[in-house]
């Protein structure tokens, strides 16, 4: 089976690209054709500073390999924390940047590990904290939604990995299989409430996404604008990570 | 729905205090910790600066402050008017990033923080200082009250997609130029398209009374002062009651913006410029 990865993201508006806070990475980069892929997804907070890094730093330790977001791996996310700290310290700063610093910087966090066979069934291990949502469709409808199942189960206020040594970091876990023809999105978490709020109400807003499966980047966003505009997505930077499985040797494409 | 509007770097929001600088703040403040030398004067300085320094904490990110406020400082006592020291003595309302780059100084203070493993450690944290404690004169409370609208009517003029102003009115409630009822009003009828603006009273008395915040009727209260405060102040809509039990206020309908010898410095984390995390401590 063969995995074919499109990503999109956006910042919010009025927010230039390099202040976009959601972060993603995909072991494909790197190795199309392990037959397994680990991609990840987070979301800085945005009343943190430094955030953007510290997404970063989640989603190429996931992406690597080097970090499951496992308890067994706690070590791992002590040496990213560590990292992070010696990464923002390095120059002097004034005193509120200081003051952010010593609060830490927060992300929410979603992983997805898919192991492709030969032929069958594809088997999926997510990871997960706060509101950011990874959605299984079969023919357009969705099977699983994890962690959150409704618009009600995203809180205003997340729970959120910190850069702060010794934090506690528990994740969920969610597992499952996927056959050809099969869609994995991964989505941060304004466009998770857009599609939880739609589906909640008996729409189904999983047709209007798999409209922009075959689209680029520019049709991405002008579905978000339109929806900006009308009021219905809340202006927050914005990512959808879309795997569409299909039959063939295992390899990874993006 | 009021009180949504997006706060962002091109649609700021605005924070105005009003702080009493009269004679009668020299004396002895009845609060929590109070004693012969904490006067109420140290008391008001305390939460002003405390107040200023978590929206400058708030609006700051990794490449300098984003200005999602401007920020003003009414004193009164001997006078009426514009109450910031230093660079930016003079100046009614300025934008969030010259309020983190210009305080009077910056003090070191050890404060004791959770350690994340249920303990608490001991750290150095910077303070700035924008306001020394003040307490000269009378009580012209009608007369600031005054000039906060006609500070805030040409603001509310010029953002009108904004978030309305917040105004926190820090006093021991003595006023000696009338009855504030009719100015407080006037001041709140003064809004945006996204509401009216919003007056919170922060009683700091001598009244050795235990801490009250929010609360939606006056019979509890201690003294005539804080009665009167309690009238003038806005009640707090369900969007705003929603986002103060987030902090830890779980408030009934009713309730409204007025605090008794409480310490308010989480006040400004109920004005949302983005995700903030559960679990920051």
């Amino acid at each position: 089976m063969q995995a074919i990865l499109r990503a999109f993201s956006l910042p919010k508006e009025g927010s230039s690209p390099a202040e976009n806070e959601d972060a993603w990475a995909c072991s494909a980069a790197e190795a199309p054709s392990l037959g397994a892929l680990r991609l990840a997804l987070a979301d800085g907070a945005s009343e943190t500073s430094f955030a953007r890094l510290w997404a970063k730093m989640l989603v190429r330790a996931y992406a690597q390999g080097a970090w499951d977001g496992t308890p067994p791996a706690a070590k791992a996310l002590e040496i990213l924390r560590r990292r992070w700290s010696l990464a923002v310290s390095r120059r002097p700063l004034p005193w509120h940047a200081e003051e952010k610093v010593r609060q830490g910087a927060y992300a929410t966090f979603l992983g997805l590990l898919l192991d492709l066979p030969q032929e069958g069934t594809a088997a999926w291990q997510a990871v997960a904290i706060g509101d950011s949502c990874l959605v299984h469709l079969r023919l357009g409808e969705p099977l699983r939604i994890f962690p959150a199942g409704s618009r009600e189960d995203l809180p205003s206020r997340p729970e959120a990995l910190s850069s702060l040594p010794g934090d506690r970091a528990d994740l969920l876990g969610a597992s499952g299989g996927a056959e050809a023809g099969d869609r994995l999105l991964l989505m941060t978490d304004a466009l998770a409430r857009w599609c939880l709020g739609r589906q909640d109400r008996g729409w189904r807003p999983w047709r209007s996404l798999c409209r922009l499966e075959d689209t680029g980047p520019e049709a991405f966003a002008r579905f978000v604008a339109a929806r900006r505009t009308a009021g219905d997505l809340r202006n927050d930077d914005v990512t959808l990570l879309w795997v569409s499985l299909v039959e063939g040797p295992p390899c990874c494409r993006s | 729905m009021p009180y949504s509007a997006e706060i962002s770097r091109t649609q700021p929001s605005c924070f105005l205090f009003l702080v009493d600088q009269s004679g009668s703040m020299a004396d002895p403040w009845g609060g929590p910790g109070g004693s012969a030398e904490g006067s109420k004067a140290t008391q008001v300085a305390t939460i002003l600066n405390g107040l200023l320094r978590n929206i400058v904490l708030k609006c700051s990110k990794d490449e300098g402050v984003r200005n999602y406020f401007d920020v003003g400082v009414i004193g009164y006592g001997d006078r009426v008017g514009p109450a910031f020291g230093g660079a930016l003595g003079g100046r009614e309302l300025v934008p969030v990033a010259d309020l983190a780059d210009l305080p009077l100084r910056i003090e070191d203070r050890r404060r004791k923080v959770p350690d994340g493993a249920g303990g608490l450690v001991e750290h150095t944290v910077k303070f700035p200082v924008w306001f020394d404690p003040v307490a000269h004169g009378g009580t012209p409370m009608c007369q600031a009250l005054l000039e906060a609208g006609r500070v805030l009517a040409p603001w509310v003029e010029s953002h009108a997609g904004s978030h309305p102003p917040i105004v926190f009115h820090i006093t021991d409630g003595e006023s000696t130029d009338g009855d504030p009822t009719r100015p407080a009003q006037e001041l709140r009828g003064l809004e945006t398209l996204d509401g009216q603006l919003m007056l919170f009273n922060i009683h700091v008395s001598s009244h050795p009374e235990r801490e009250i915040a929010f609360p939606a009727s006056d019979p509890g209260l201690p003294d005539a002062y804080a009665r009167l405060l309690f009238g003038i102040s806005s009640d707090l809509p369900g969007e705003m009651r929603e986002r103060l039990a987030l902090e830890g206020y779980e408030r009934p309908p009713g309730s409204r913006g007025f605090i008794f010898n409480a310490e308010p410095a989480a006040l400004v984390n109920f004005l949302d410029i983005g995700t903030r995390p559960a679990n920051l401590r």
